[in-house]
């Protein structure tokens, strides 16, 4: 029997959303100050009005309870889906009241795609967009990347705050206490922008030959979207825009930052080392980056698309490198993209739904759960051809030696398979309006594993069911489904519980 | 900022690792093909 929620419950939800929702407000208010140092005025005041929306929701949830009362996992679930539901809503005022999208719709859907990293845009007129609102797109990545909840459990924790954490679609807790693994990851990430922001800065001015504010504007921006591994740049035509290789190879670093889970960047940092290179997860991305890669290459050398050694590895590997990291910067149009047909479209489709890293800020099926599936099906052959009272133990390593159990397994195919049937949802829509199975089926895993490349679907004439079913691929494939499932429940408890 | 320039650096390395990888891949591919 469902148990209907009582006013308690609803009280603690909203008390831990009205936290969230200042937290977000306070780092809403960035933009507000580059608005205000750029003199966008006009922006400035769309800012403030989304800023005063959060801090009053805010505060009228921080009133509805007293301080920090007990958050159990289902409160935590539905607190994590609504966050990622409303922010993205409020999110979208200054991008609907800036008169560069043609609908509400178009406006929400940027702000979905930004939030969820997936780079997906409908954006009209990119590269005439006033600074201060294109800073806000990439903020919004950064958040949605390291998570809004991560950013608030820095501030606040509380009791039965795990959830919030585990909610967001993370699984690994490398550090004792959820406050010290936000503040960790936070670290990581100012350090990395302290770092990359230089370096972009620096090749944008002297490389490039940008006047140095110019230069530092593409520096964070860009920042922001490679280490958020969400994809959205200051520019129409993408990174392709800088038509630099040393600007991209300096953006891929920004990115192999931002597809590292956090426990490797903890490894990495503080020890052990050999969990960067032993850990399953691991060895199974830069195996399936190989495998994709020399898919591609084929594909691209033969349709003698290119002829040069050069040529190929740097558009090739580019493209694939953004698939599978879940970033989804393109150095070439999503016409050319669109163009590469039999292994070099299976070969970065195949990236893209199988890339990115868990307990990091990627989307997508992540490589973890492809590790422990090729183990599970080698185990079912090893099974299938011993004798029958043999027992085969299957082991891997994950910080830490850990045995392939039952449950675990089914929990890795469980999520896949909902993954899959994600993919295949947007796929089916799509081909209802028309468009080709090759590029539905693209733009669908695109969306859902929270990548961002296009194939040209994605654009501000597309359907508006077509936009909303992307939209809520991108929310459940950033989720990992478990707080949308959540949410349902507890809609359905409080209208058929007992 | 020392160990962040630390991590910047090997997150270069991997960077120059992979492109090298598809470079040889992109070698060989072309050549049999």
């Amino acid at each position: 029997m469902l148990v209907k929620p009582t006013r308690k419950d609803f009280k603690v939800i909203g008390y831990y959303l009205g936290r969230v929702f200042l937290i977000v407000a306070a780092a809403g208010s960035l933009t507000l100050l580059w608005a205000a140092l750029s003199r966008e005025w006009h922006p400035f005041g769309s800012f403030l009005l989304m800023i005063g929306v959060f801090t009053f929701l805010g505060v009228l949830g921080t009133r509805l309870a007293t301080r920090h009362p007990k958050l159990d996992w289902s409160h935590g679930m539905v607190v994590v889906a609504l966050t990622w539901l409303v922010v993205p809503l409020i999110g979208a005022i200054p991008f609907l009241l800036s008169g560069h999208f043609g609908t509400p719709l178009d406006a929400i859907f940027d702000s979905v795609s930004g939030l969820t990293t997936t780079g997906l845009a409908v954006i009209s007129d990119l590269d005439h967009l006033a600074s201060s609102l294109n800073f806000w797109r990439h903020l919004l990545q950064f958040l949605g990347g390291l998570g809004i909840i991560v950013a608030a459990l820095t501030v606040f924790a509380g009791p039965g705050g795990i959830t919030l954490y585990f909610g967001e679609g993370r699984g690994e807790r490398f550090l004792p206490s959820v406050t010290s693994i936000s503040r960790f990851i936070w670290t990581v990430a100012a350090v990395h922008l302290a770092v990359i922001v230089t370096a972009l800065t620096l090749v944008g001015w002297l490389v490039l030959g940008f006047e140095v504010h110019r230069a530092a504007f593409h520096g964070i921006t860009m920042f922001l979207a490679g280490f958020s591994t969400g994809g959205f740049a200051p520019q129409s035509t993408s990174i392709g825009y800088y038509h630099s290789a040393v600007f991209e190879a300096v953006a891929a670093i920004s990115m192999v930052a931002g597809v590292m889970s956090f426990g490797l960047h903890h490894s990495l940092w503080r020890g052990p080392r050999r969990d960067a290179i032993a850990n399953l997860e691991t060895r199974t991305i830069l195996s399936t980056f190989g495998f994709t890669l020399l898919l591609t290459l084929t594909g691209l050398a033969a349709t003698a698309a290119f002829t040069e050694i050069t040529g190929l590895t740097r558009q090739g590997f580019f493209q694939i490198f953004s698939a599978h990291t879940t970033t989804g910067w393109a150095t070439i149009s999503s016409t050319e993209l669109s163009g590469w047909g039999g292994l070099a479209f299976g070969g970065i489709a195949i990236a893209m739904a199988l890339g990115g890293m868990g307990s990091a800020t990627a989307g997508g099926v992540k490589a973890l759960r492809v590790g422990l599936t090729i183990k599970a099906v080698v185990n079912q052959v090893k099974q299938a051809l011993l004798p029958e009272r043999a027992v085969v133990a299957t082991t891997y390593y994950q910080s830490g030696k850990r045995h392939l159990t039952h449950d675990t397994v089914m929990a890795v195919m469980t999520i896949s398979l909902l993954y899959v049937a994600l993919y295949l949802l947007g796929a089916g829509v799509g081909m209802a309006y028309g468009i080709p199975l090759q590029q539905a089926l693209f733009e669908s895993v695109s969306a859902s594993a929270t990548i961002g490349l296009s194939v040209g679907v994605t654009d501000p004439s597309m359907p508006a069911l077509l936009q909303i079913v992307y939209m809520l691929q991108m929310w459940a494939g950033r989720l990992e489904f478990l707080a949308l499932f959540s949410l349902i429940g507890f809609v359905y408890a409080a209208v058929r519980g007992k | 900022m020392a160990g962040g320039f630390a991590m910047f650096v090997i997150e270069g390395l991997v960077v120059v690792a992979l492109v090298a990888l598809a470079w040889v891949v992109s070698a060989v591919v072309l050549a049999i093909l």
